[in-house]
């Protein structure tokens, strides 16, 4: 009975949660006949939606050039991330030496070396596919090493007064103990890959995927594709969150949510 | 016994003298700060002394602890969130590298006889405080340490459950005979559980008083009746000024 009354409390609050956004959508349609806001301004949410039905082959085709780029840069920032944190971990002295230094670069907007980038690689979908891997590479490695050196004293103690080797004080312990936030840094990775994708198509001279598309339509005051291009690349988003959190519930179904070193 | 912290020695503990039997109950009692975790450390050679020697039938602790003769329980049941209670139990065995049939089945037996044995495939997050904690003394127990060290084991726990985990811990004991080295601050919980009392004052740590508490065994929670159950209490109680 409580896991129904539980149930029955979280079906409320979702429906609530929906209840308001369909509130603000009907606000904003009814807002754009209201006053008159031309479309090129400000597209109603119909018109989005009109816009993302009759664009969607041009959109779709344009998303595997850009869902080839997330992914990519998505597999090559986290495994080297997650690859140097473990070389990093396993000495006892090394975290404390670079940890504090990996704090302070995280200030550094890695968007912002976008441009460095283009000086080094040219124009394409290299470029882009390295810078999407850059700002993925940080949150991994910051989380990454925290979950690995991060272990309960008890369970530290433990491991000693048993006289484990480093080994196993490493697969036993060290490893285990960073997957929870190895996901936690995951998810947060593959939203930034999307920003890393677009930003990268714009200013990296693109000829193809939905960023490239964006500025197209941006261009011709095309206002409501380029919403249908927003709405396309959310979803996008939140699809990709979603396939993160449920590999993570898969692999890892004792994790509890972990407090997440952020980066940017 | 001095140990160093970090590079400030703090002298922690002043000529503890302590000589633990084979097989006994033996309990170090005295106020939070004491020292009293310290000295468990030590005698489990987890931390080395700067002066002074602690030894196990004459082998250097460093050396016992390398042989798995030690095992302890924390104050938190420590246990390891991504393996279920089974996996978490034979933990030991496989660190150590005996891992096999005989000793597994040992194992089993062991948590069949803490009833255990239904929740094999929980995870710890799943089970209650006293249920994690009773894991973590079904983890100490699963290999062949011959010294069983546990520091507040029952400190987290609320008043009911720690009673009933004191007597739970009695018929373990009674079954899977260990010595034992108990750190508590809770004098009648050491009264009720132990052969010998060792009495801690504050830092530096110093034993002011041994007692041998004279409560026939089997004990269960008819020894509270016992007149020397509170003469014992009493007498230590005293020590703390709190007589």
């Amino acid at each position: 009975m409580v896991r129904m009354s539980n149930l029955a409390r979280e079906i409320r609050t979702y429906s609530l949660s929906v209840g308001f956004i369909f509130i603000v959508l009907i606000l904003w349609e009814v807002s754009t006949i209201l006053f008159k806001i031309p479309q090129y301004i400000l597209p109603s949410p119909l018109e989005t939606i009109t816009a993302f039905v009759t664009k969607w082959p041009a959109l779709s085709a344009e998303l595997v050039y850009t869902l080839e780029e997330i992914l990519v840069g998505f597999a090559i920032g986290t495994v080297v991330a997650f690859g140097l944190a473990m070389a990093i971990a396993s000495s006892p002295l090394l975290p404390k030496i670079l940890y504090p230094v990996i704090i302070a670069v995280q200030v550094v907007p890695k968007i912002a070396l976008a441009p460095v980038f283009l000086v080094w690689f040219g124009y394409g979908e290299v470029p882009i596919t390295l810078i999407t891997a850059l700002i993925c590479f940080f949150p991994v490695l910051v989380n990454s090493i925290k979950g690995l050196v991060t272990i309960d004293q008890s369970i530290a103690d433990l491991m000693t007064s048993l006289s484990a080797s480093r080994t196993q004080v490493f697969s036993k312990v060290q490893l285990p103990n960073c997957i929870p936030y190895l996901f936690a840094s995951l998810k947060v990775a593959m939203t930034f890959a999307i920003i890393g994708a677009i930003v990268g198509e714009w200013i990296g001279g693109a000829s193809h995927g939905v960023g490239y598309l964006m500025l197209v339509y941006s261009s011709n005051f095309d206002t409501a594709p380029l919403f249908a291009g927003i709405l396309m690349i959310t979803l996008v988003g939140v699809l990709l969150f979603a396939v993160t959190a449920a590999v993570e519930k898969l692999v890892a179904p004792w994790a509890q949510p972990v407090e997440l070193t952020f980066s940017t | 016994m001095t140990y160093a912290k970090e590079k400030m020695q703090v002298e922690a503990l002043k000529n503890v003298e302590l000589a633990v039997e084979p097989g006994e109950f033996f309990s170090i009692v005295g106020p939070s700060g004491c020292g009293k975790t310290t000295v468990l450390k030590l005698a489990g050679g987890l931390l080395k002394p700067t002066t002074g020697k602690i030894s196990l039938n004459g082998r250097s602790v460093q050396e016992s602890r390398k042989s798995h003769e030690f095992a302890f329980v924390f104050q938190t049941p420590a246990l390891l969130p991504w393996r279920n209670l089974r996996d978490n139990v034979l933990l030991p065995l496989e660190i150590i590298g005996e891992d096999n049939e005989s000793n597994r089945k040992g194992a089993f037996e062991l948590l069949d006889f803490m009833g255990l044995s239904k929740f094999l495939t929980s995870y710890p997050s799943v089970l209650s405080g006293g249920m994690q904690q009773r894991v973590s003394i079904a983890r100490a127990l699963s290999f062949s340490a011959r010294v069983l060290l546990m520091d507040e084991p029952f400190g987290a726990l609320d008043a009911m459950t720690r009673a009933k985990m004191g007597y739970e811990l009695l018929r373990i004991w009674s079954q899977f005979r260990r010595t034992v080295i108990f750190v508590t601050h809770d004098i009648p919980e050491a009264v009720l559980l132990s052969d010998r009392v060792a009495v801690m004052s504050e830092r530096p740590g110093k034993i002011v008083d041994t007692r041998t508490i004279d409560i026939p065994r089997p004990r269960s929670a008819e020894s509270q009746n016992d007149s020397r159950f509170s003469l014992h209490v009493q007498a230590i109680r005293k020590h703390f000024g709190l007589g």
